[in-house]
């Protein structure tokens, strides 16, 4: 794009400006959990505080942090495998496969992308209660674990796959599944990590799902334990914001590991 | 026949395809569709989760136009719509924007700016409540500013700004990337023929970008309406609500209503509703959609 020095100086201020924005939260979140009660709000931002790890020791002593770490990370990895599964089937049924029902099938998969779950809560959970579900994994997990925008971004990649891969295996031999499993998705396998990694981060971010099924601290997800400690302990800031930070570190190791599928995935689900 | 119409051999069996998709159908069936419809039957009745379910018509419909919490509720949820959907994209336009207009370095920059996404929603909650204490870093500016500190989230004129404040700084790099994905796919020919006619500055803008841009931000304008929509955790985590229910997005008065006052039927009333908002955006989308492929 053609452009005059004076729109790239104008582009160099608005950038600079929105990272310096960007960047003051996370700085001051960081800072502050090094800093005890008195200092947060008397110390300048990059002063160092005299916590030390006093924060996050007692923070963890306080509440089961790793074991909300761990319910979370249970929570994401099934949701991952459970999306990746069921939209690779389905994307494969509606990219490839030609039958009666389809188009029928296809406005189901469309409806339901427009039912939010924010509007299902009420019968969700009366649901899950008469299954008695309420309060186990079975209740947290499984009725939000599967996203149903991963169909989209299967088929949309396996509808570019040409037809004659598939033919030249049916003539192999090889029956529906294994040409899906061994042959289809080890062709796609960037858009299967930018199915996980949306899947992980939407399930990792989910918060009034698990605010509704448990009542239990044992099955409390991270954001749930983060949100409650702060509620319980509310004048202890440096504790609250060094949980923060432990609430964002897998995140953060995540997304700078991963940074292309974040940004992929945030663009398919816009596009779909 | 049918199938076979782009050369499947004769040995292929549609019917394969049919079960491929029947366990995606099955979980949405369950866990979608199944529930939205119990939504409406839950809203014809009064129930508690104590006793049984009471058929009552359309009752709680009836009563939503005298349902001061629900009217209040209503114009806060627009009000926050509105004041976060117009700011964040004109932001993230002009993030995106900026950064077509760097060369070097344009991944770092977006990786910076992209952080707010990725950050859990929670953290974000639990930093902007302590720098909209009033102790806090945001007052401090205010006074240095030599303005009088405001008491943000204990007032029921400011807490909803300062909803609206973090809100902006969540959602606009979102949008920035889906804005840069749509100014990159813009073929750079249009630039070079506008170039070539003397096209410049705003004129480019006027009558290249915008137009080719059309269908995006369509896109994210209904993208970012049900996003509003459907926002929860903000509310919640930092003010619950109040002060005095001025921050009590639908969301939250669902959940109080259903969880907190066990008025079930109502609550499912208002679900109704904010599923019907939310089908409405959602339709245009596919218009949109459809517009595009079409």
């Amino acid at each position: 794009m053609a452009s005059s020095s004076f729109q790239r100086f104008a582009a160099f201020a608005i950038l600079g400006l929105a990272v310096l924005l960007t960047l003051y939260p996370v700085a001051w979140m960081l800072s502050a959990s090094f800093k005890t009660s008195q200092e947060i709000f008397t110390t300048p931002l990059l002063s160092v505080g005299a916590a030390g790890l006093s924060n996050y020791t007692s923070a963890f002593a306080e509440r089961p942090f790793f074991l909300y770490l761990l319910n979370s990370v249970l929570a994401s990895a099934v949701s991952v495998v459970l999306t990746v599964l069921l939209s690779a089937l389905g994307a494969y049924s509606f990219a490839k496969f030609r039958y009666r029902l389809a188009p029928v099938f296809w406005i189901v998969v469309l409806i339901s992308v427009m039912i939010p779950l924010e509007a299902i809560v009420i019968p969700l959970f009366l649901q899950v209660h008469a299954f008695g579900w309420t309060n186990t994994y079975a209740g947290l997990i499984l009725p939000t674990a599967f996203n149903v925008v991963g169909i989209f971004i299967f088929r949309q990649t396996m509808i570019s796959i040409p037809d004659a891969y598939i033919e030249a295996a049916r003539i192999d031999g090889a029956g529906e599944l294994r040409i899906l499993f061994s042959i289809i998705m080890p062709m796609i396998l960037p858009t299967i990590v930018v199915v996980s990694v949306l899947t992980f981060n939407l399930t990792w971010n989910s918060y009034l799902w698990p605010l509704i099924v448990t009542s239990d601290d044992t099955l409390r997800t991270l954001p749930l334990g983060m949100a409650a400690f702060q509620a319980g302990f509310n004048t202890q800031y440096g504790q609250v914001m060094a949980v923060s930070v432990f609430g964002a570190l897998p995140t953060a190791i995540f997304f700078l590991s991963l940074q292309r599928y974040f940004v992929e995935g945030a663009i398919a689900t816009g596009v779909k | 026949m049918k199938i076979g119409k782009r050369g499947f051999g004769e040995r292929h069996i549609p019917i394969w395809g049919a079960l491929f998709a029947l366990p995606a159908l099955l979980y949405i069936v369950l866990f979608q569709l199944y529930p939205i419809l119990f939504s409406f039957y839950i809203s014809l009745h009064d129930y508690d989760l104590l006793s049984d379910p009471v058929y009552v018509g359309f009752k709680h419909f009836a009563a939503l136009p005298y349902d001061r919490a629900f009217i209040n509720s209503l114009w806060i949820t627009i009000a926050y719509v509105v004041y976060t959907v117009v700011p964040v994209l004109g932001l993230s336009f002009l993030l995106a924007w900026a950064l077509t207009q760097v060369r070097k370095s344009r991944g770092l920059w977006r990786t910076l700016l992209f952080i707010p996404s990725v950050m859990p929603i929670v953290s974000v909650a639990l930093v902007w409540k302590l720098i909209f204490n009033f102790n806090g870093p945001l007052n401090d500016a205010v006074t240095l500013a030599g303005g009088q500190a405001v008491p943000w989230l204990n007032n029921s004129t400011y807490a909803p700004i300062a909803i609206v404040i973090m809100s902006w700084w969540h959602a606009v790099s979102y949008y920035m990337i889906i804005f840069l994905a749509g100014f990159l796919s813009i073929p750079r020919d249009y630039y070079e023929a506008a170039a070539l006619d003397g096209a410049r500055g705003f004129q480019v803008l006027r009558y290249i970008t915008l137009p080719a841009m059309k269908p995006t931000i369509a896109l994210a304008v209904v993208l970012a309406t049900v996003n509003g929509l459907k926002t929860f955790a903000f509310q919640q985590i930092v003010t619950d609500g109040g002060p005095a229910n001025a921050t009590q997005i639908m969301t939250l008065l669902i959940y109080k209503t259903s969880f907190s006052y066990l008025d079930m039927g109502r609550a499912s009333a208002y679900s109704v509703v904010l599923f019907g908002g939310i089908l409405a955006i959602s339709l245009l989308q596919i218009w949109f959609l459809r517009d595009r492929n079409g």
